[in-house]
């Protein structure tokens, strides 16, 4: 469970105020926000980077074995990597340093769509997106009973969306629970149990709404009312 | 967790393609080094030799004592074995002494024939070679060893940043030091191999040499590290490191030489010094001519004792005091090498020159030791040449000189400051790495 209590963030204009927020075990919540620096913000408070100005996030459950009991999940893009080493290098250091076993990686990794043959090759001889998937193949495998993703699907193939939903939909069933910050309503609509929105430094709704609703409603004014 | 680092980061550096054709390249450029500094030891010893035949031949064929006073006899500036790996100093390369009754040091390099050619550009030989391809390496590696701040971001989320920071760091550090130790190694095993003989104390002060240059390795990899954090892993970040690296390296040295030679000029001339001397010389000896010329117009007068109280006059008197001159002259130089050595220390770069050059013989130090020594040598031949010429008036021209007592051989000199200096590069090291640290972690904390 992540519990975010009173929590305030004030950077300019991009600012939260008294955000409570609760993201069940067992449940996949999207928070949607159009400003890109302030999810930024966000995202670094919940992975502990920066100190909220007020408030505290709460990671409950039992941590991994590797002592973490959440994990985040940033975009990444293979052109900040070193190029010279190889994706196997890049699996195993990565393994071994989250505790978990390599079979646990490459089992989420071939059903990305990477096979053994791509391991052995170099990061600048493989698509950016090969790498992509091995950094969630990793992070996907740590047991960590809470996640919270940053956007991390955007743009990216619809293949590889579908193959990443269906992973987060296991993590969900196994109970864990998920908090996706994102701006694209459509694909909340797709995955979240429930979705709220920050505005001008505010949850709104107060109380979110289930995506079951979600679907009733009317999207385009939705996005024009949160969004826009 | 240490080996998973020095796993990855040993697949990321020899995956590099640049760095391993760098290296390659340095390794046989090192190995082409070393086999010329062996060949020029051997030649050395060959030119040693004739030398030293030619002075034993020559010394007979003076007629007389007073003949062989005023050529005199020449000795040899033999640099030590350590050469082989330090010559790029080369200044005191092909160096000698004309010992005669002048009262004149007279120290000269021979610039005839082939050795013309002696006089070679800087860092031509192995250490000096590494230390110029070396450094270029590691800065270059240094900068290339966090390639964003992503990279230490996902690394972070299981390891925590100080141990990213410092796995990354020792893991590259200690593979780049192994690979730098091997050529280092492998020259050493060919001198080895190629017969010379190193003594204890030059052993000794080659692995001082090797753990210099691992220093100044460490400083430049730290320094390639600071820039591209300070420039924010921007892609000039890899431009001005090497823009340092040039400056540290060819520039600062330059400019410190300058002013050395610009403090030199406080100095007085030679010729001043040595008009100093003759002008007490030549006073001596009118004051002798009248001093013998009266004496040899009395009768009981013993003139065998007069022209010994003479000479005794001279040597306690004239000889100390144009001795006190070039004694003066050598503390003054004595004094300015000091103060290089301590402006060195600051500069890591030119300490590594300057204690280099001193580990082959062929540096200030070996300079002052090889004067003294043929100043000595001076003061024994006056001694010899009065004994002889005056009192024994033999026939034949004895040598005076020794076996081997005409080539001085310079010991390879470990500076005083080297200590200081080597603690120094280390903090430096430690106090980029320490501001490295912190600098990146407010980087990656940035959202």
């Amino acid at each position: 469970m992540i519990r975010m209590v009173g929590l305030s963030i004030a950077n300019g204009h991009d600012c939260i105020h008294d955000l409570n927020l609760t993201v069940l075990d067992g449940e996949i919540f999207c928070l949607l926000c159009k400003q890109k620096s302030l999810r930024q913000r966000l995202f670094a408070v919940l992975r502990g980077f920066v100190p909220p100005d007020r408030g505290e996030v709460i990671f409950l459950g039992d941590p991994a074995p590797s002592g973490a009991n959440h994990v985040v999940f940033d975009p990444v893009f293979a052109g900040d990597f070193d190029a010279e080493a190889t994706l196997n290098a890049y699996l195993a250091f990565l393994c071994r340093a989250a505790c978990i076993r390599r079979e646990k990686a490459y089992e989420i990794l071939i059903k990305l769509n990477v096979g053994e043959d791509l391991l052995g090759k170099r990061l600048r001889d493989v698509d950016d997106d090969v790498f992509c998937k091995l950094v969630l193949s990793v992070l996907l495998a740590i047991p960590a009973p809470n996640l919270v993703f940053n956007d991390l699907i955007h743009g990216e193939k619809k293949a590889y969306e579908l193959e990443f939903n269906k992973l987060l939909v296991k993590r969900r069933d196994e109970g864990h629970a998920i908090l996706y910050l994102t701006d694209d309503i459509f694909y909340a609509l797709h995955i979240a149990d429930r979705v709220s929105f920050i505005k001008r430094g505010h949850l709104l709704p107060r109380e979110p709404i289930p995506s079951g609703d979600l679907e009733e409603m009317d999207l385009m004014r939705l996005y024009r009312k949160y969004l826009s | 967790m240490i080996r998973e680092f020095m796993r990855f980061e040993a697949g990321r550096l020899f995956g590099d393609r640049r760095i391993l054709a760098v290296g390659t390249l340095v390794f046989l450029i090192a190995a082409f080094l070393a086999v010329t500094g062996v060949r020029n030891h051997a030649a050395f010893q060959l030119e040693k030799k004739s030398f030293q035949e030619y002075e034993k031949q020559r010394i007979p064929q003076y007629v007389n004592y007073a003949q062989y006073a005023a050529l005199g006899f020449r000795v040899l500036f033999e640099p030590s074995p350590l050469g082989v790996f330090f010559e790029s100093g080369r200044l005191l390369a092909s160096l000698e002494s004309n010992v005669d009754m002048s009262e004149l040091v007279q120290i000269y390099t021979v610039h005839k024939g082939r050795k013309l050619f002696v006089v070679r550009g800087y860092f031509s030989d192995v250490f000096g070679f590494l230390f110029v391809a070396g450094t270029l390496i590691m800065v270059y590696s240094g900068a290339t060893t966090f390639s964003s701040c992503s990279s230490i971001v996902l690394k972070m989320q299981f390891l925590g940043y100080y141990m990213v920071f410092w796995g990354t760091l020792l893991a590259r550090l200690i593979i780049l030091s192994c690979l730098m130790g091997i050529p280092v190694l492998g020259m050493y095993v060919y001198a080895k191999m190629g017969g010379i003989g190193f003594t204890p104390l030059e052993i000794r002060n080659l692995l001082y040499a090797g753990l210099l240059l691992w220093a100044m390795l460490v400083f430049f990899f730290v320094l390639g590290i600071l820039f591209r954090g300070l420039f924010r892993f921007r892609g000039h970040s890899l431009l001005w490191s090497f823009v340092i690296w040039f400056a540290l390296v060819f520039l600062v040295p330059e400019l410190i030489m300058e002013y050395i030679y610009s403090r030199s000029q406080h100095i007085p001339s030679n010729d001043s010094l040595n008009f100093q001397k003759l002008r007490a010389v030549l006073e001596n000896e009118a004051r002798a001519v009248d001093h013998v010329r009266n004496m040899s117009q009395r009768k009981d007068v013993d003139m065998r004792r007069v022209v010994r109280d003479q000479l005794r006059f001279f040597m306690n008197n004239i000889h100390l005091l144009n001795r006190n001159i070039e004694l003066k002259l050598t503390r003054r130089v004595r004094n300015l090498i000091r103060r290089y050595e301590r402006i060195s220390l600051l500069v890591p770069t030119q300490f590594y020159v300057f204690v280099n050059r001193e580990m082959s013989g062929l540096g200030y130090f070996g300079y002052l030791d090889f004067k003294q020594y043929v100043m000595h040598l001076q003061e024994r031949f006056m001694r010899f040449f009065f004994q002889q010429h005056y009192f024994h008036k033999s026939d034949k021209v004895n040598s005076f000189i020794r076996p081997g007592e005409n080539v001085y051989r310079s010991p390879s000199y470990l500076t005083g400051m080297y200590g200081w200096g080597l603690c120094l590069v280390l903090m430096y090291s430690v106090l980029m790495a320490g501001w490295s640290q912190w600098r990146y972690y407010r980087l990656v904390r940035e959202p």
